[in-house]
């Protein structure tokens, strides 16, 4: 006994460090958490309260803030309760994994009372989520003046009569026709009178061969006869001339079928270009606003490698050979609940975050997080943060189930403006992806319950009566998609977008005034038709019976002049007598 | 009671136990690795329970942990030195990756330099302190029980023997030169 008495004490005080261990191991714990955390992060860590059961392998926290190591007056995250059951197998190999977890009322970004940077370390206070401006693209004026510079004028289809070649030849003919017919009548008359003179003289003098008068009689009666001849070969003409106005008419109006056919072809609204005047804006708008939210996503999450700022470690742990890297602290999956302000917009969110790691290059999967999130937005996003390389991969998927957009303008007003009623929905598919500062994505919207309203409309496109015109077409048009390619980085994007709005929109706006072309064209064949019609019949009815009336004239005054030329006595006949 | 009393006067005997120069240097030994090795290991506690274990004198182990403690840091590019080339050493890597597969040896964090460095320095020093401690208890023993009866925790450990115990006596080496 007197060898080992000294033992008795000694396993007594092993024993109260033991007790006081296993009395005070949830302070004790707490104590090492925070230690543990603060020296991870590099800024304060508090935990209200901690209970833990090691034979359960379950942790209790109650109130724990995680101060943000860029700046101090913000938690990177707070929970009012967090519950957590640890892998045992991991515990004995110095690694602490929480194989499923549950935190309450999380909260992330709140602001602090007071600064949670540790003294003695060094403190770099950045702002959380650096202003990010939107990239300006080509204004919106300019984008009005192409499309209209572009444009074909709208009423090309609409070709006015006077305008029309068969009223050109129409008019002429008729001009043509009153000058010709009066001259003819005029000459005839004359014709007539002289007939009548000279059988008048000749009557009277005929027996009396001494008048002078009687001496030109036979001469005069030859000139009647040649001018009678003239006439009559120019009413043969003029015959003529009336088949061959008829030709031309008939050729004027197959010309001018033509050109209102060729009017008609005229296609006015490209679709391709109706969609970006009317939607670049709001695609720029909502491209800025998601690439605000990755922007702010990917600055605000923090990179445990290079955002945390670890107390100075005594020595190197070595990778030792053969041994795979494991992170030593380790969340597979956690259930989250919480609250927060993102991107200036105020979010509740349930969801799940999967391997969580302060050293993601030790562990072979990405950070992950399912969340559903509700505000004013009902959102779903899943994203991962891949920090395993050197190069950081991050993927954000959002998808917006159903979002009513407010009233809002699209176009220009100096071009085209066009309002998006107020109740219209939209559905999102956001997938965006930034390698380093490579960024790509696709963005797809579908619009629903669309009103669309032309207010203004440029002049060259048909001003406000084809307006007007227009809004009874795109009431047909009620839903369109738009899909967004995204590249370039993340400060300098571009992007490519195609929308079926411009087709939809420039398939109805044609439809109606292809309608109203044909309408036009119709009348104005008809019209055509009418006036061919009434010309070919005065031609046929009219001109032609006063060719034919003057010719029976004529044939009348031939007969009397050929009578008067019998009657008169040759001039050997005449002079003999005298003689 | 009486087993509580024996325990107490044991107790008293061993926190102030200037038993023998042997044990004090043991007590230092002892206190030296502990204080060497970085807290964050579990081989400073598990070194610091054989200690206690041992018949080494826990107040120098005490004493010695705290002011190799302050040393520690000190040495730490020496240690990180040490550790670096030994776990790095290439026929070793089998037999530290086979150690640090067995259950709770991650713990001890041996494959950290500065903790391998230290347990191989504190190793390396242990023949030496001791030689060097027992030296010094051997010849300045009573001088330095003098000093250190003279605080206040010690006139509290041995300044008021209970009754019956017959430990009103100090195992100064010097008055009591048999236990050396």
């Amino acid at each position: 006994m007197g060898r080992w008495a000294y033992i008795i004490p000694r396993l007594v005080i092993i024993g109260l460090i033991a007790l006081a261990i296993w009395v005070g191991s949830d302070p004790l714990i707490r104590y090492a958490a925070i230690e543990k955390l603060q020296n991870a992060t590099g800024a304060k860590v508090e935990i209200g309260q901690l209970r833990c059961s090691l034979a359960n392998q379950k942790v209790f926290l109650k109130e724990v803030a995680i101060a943000d190591p860029r700046s101090p007056m913000v938690n990177l995250l707070q929970a009012e309760m967090a519950y957590f059951k640890l892998d045992p197998k991991s515990l004995l190999n110095r690694q602490i994994v929480i194989e499923s977890g549950q935190t309450t009322n999380l909260v992330f970004g709140a602001p602090r009372t007071d600064s949670g940077a540790i003294e003695g370390f060094p403190s770099q206070v950045k702002p959380l989520s650096p202003i990010w401006e939107p990239k300006q693209f080509e204004p919106i004026e300019q984008i009005g003046l192409h499309w209209i510079d572009q444009l074909q004028p709208i009423d090309a289809p609409v070709v006015t009569l006077d305008r029309m070649k068969v009223a050109q030849v129409l008019q002429q003919q008729q001009k043509f026709w009153k000058t010709e017919l009066a001259n003819q009548q005029t000459n005839v008359l004359a014709m007539q009178q002289l007939t009548a003179k000279l059988e008048a003289t000749v009557v009277n003098h005929l027996d009396n061969p001494l008048r002078r008068k009687y001496v030109h009689a036979e001469a005069d009666v030859d000139s009647l006869a040649q001018q009678t001849a003239a006439i009559k070969s120019r009413l043969a003409e003029l015959r003529q001339l009336v088949a061959s106005d008829l030709q031309a008419l008939r050729q004027a109006r197959q010309d001018d079928n033509e050109k209102l056919r060729q009017s008609f072809q005229v296609a006015q609204f490209d679709g391709n270009s109706v969609s970006k005047l009317l939607l670049t804006k709001l695609q720029e708008d909502q491209i800025g606003e998601i690439l605000g939210w990755f922007h702010w996503f990917r600055s605000t999450a923090p990179n445990p490698d290079s955002d945390f700022q670890p107390k100075h470690k005594r020595g190197i742990d070595m990778q030792l050979k053969d041994v795979a890297p494991r992170p030593s602290f380790l969340v597979k999956s956690l259930e989250l609940e919480g609250y927060g302000d993102f991107a200036n917009r105020h979010i509740n969110f349930a969801g799940s975050a999967f391997n969580l790691t302060s050293e993601p290059s030790k562990h072979s999967l990405p950070a992950s997080f399912e969340l559903r999130a509700q505000g004013d937005q009902h959102l779903i996003v899943s994203c991962t943060l891949d920090r395993r390389n050197e190069i950081p991969v991050d993927t954000l998927k959002i998808t917006c189930p159903d979002l009513e957009l407010p009233s809002r303008n699209l176009g220009e007003k100096s071009s085209m403006l066009v309002t998006l009623g107020p109740a219209s929905r939209i559905q999102a598919d956001i997938k965006l992806q930034a390698t380093g500062d490579e960024l790509s994505g696709d963005i797809v919207f579908r619009h629903s319950n669309v009103s669309l309203h032309v207010d203004q409309l440029h002049e060259l496109a048909g001003g406000k009566d084809t307006a007007l015109q227009m809004n009874h077409g795109l009431s047909s048009v009620n839903r369109f998609e738009t899909t967004v390619k995204l590249s370039g980085t993340v400060d300098d994007y571009q992007y490519q977008f195609h929308s079926d709005l411009g087709d939809r929109f420039s398939g109805a706006v044609n439809t109606l005034l292809v309608e109203k072309s044909k309408k036009i064209i119709v009348q104005q064949q008809q019209k055509l038709e009418s006036l061919l019609s009434a010309q070919t019949s005065h031609l046929n009815d009219d001109i032609l019976v006063q060719i034919e009336r003057l010719n029976q004239i004529l044939n009348a005054e031939s007969v009397k002049i050929a009578n008067l030329k019998n009657d008169l006595p040759s001039n050997t006949e005449r002079f003999g007598k005298i003689r | 009671m009486n087993f509580l009393n024996e325990i107490w006067n044991s107790f008293r005997l061993t926190v102030r136990g200037f038993d023998t120069p042997r044990q004090l240097a043991l007590g230092v030994v002892f206190g030296m690795l502990v204080g060497l090795i970085p807290k964050d290991s579990l081989l400073p506690y598990a070194i610091g329970i054989l200690g206690i274990l041992s018949t080494g004198n826990l107040l120098s182990l005490t004493i010695s942990a705290i002011a190799f403690s302050y040393v520690s840091p000190l040495l730490d590019p020496t240690t990180h030195q040490i550790g670096s080339w030994v776990l790095t050493l290439e026929p070793l890597q089998a037999t530290w990756a086979a150690i640090y597969q067995l259950p709770m040896v991650p713990w001890t964090r041996f494959d950290n330099t500065v903790v391998m460095g230290s347990l191989i320095l504190g190793i390396c020093l242990t023949m030496p302190i001791h030689w060097i401690s027992f030296r010094i208890f051997e010849k300045f023993g009573s001088s330095i029980f003098k000093f250190v009866s003279r605080t206040r925790v010690a006139r509290w450990l041995i300044g008021s023997p209970s009754p019956g115990s017959g430990a009103n006596t100090i195992a100064n080496p010097a008055i009591n030169p048999s236990k050396s």
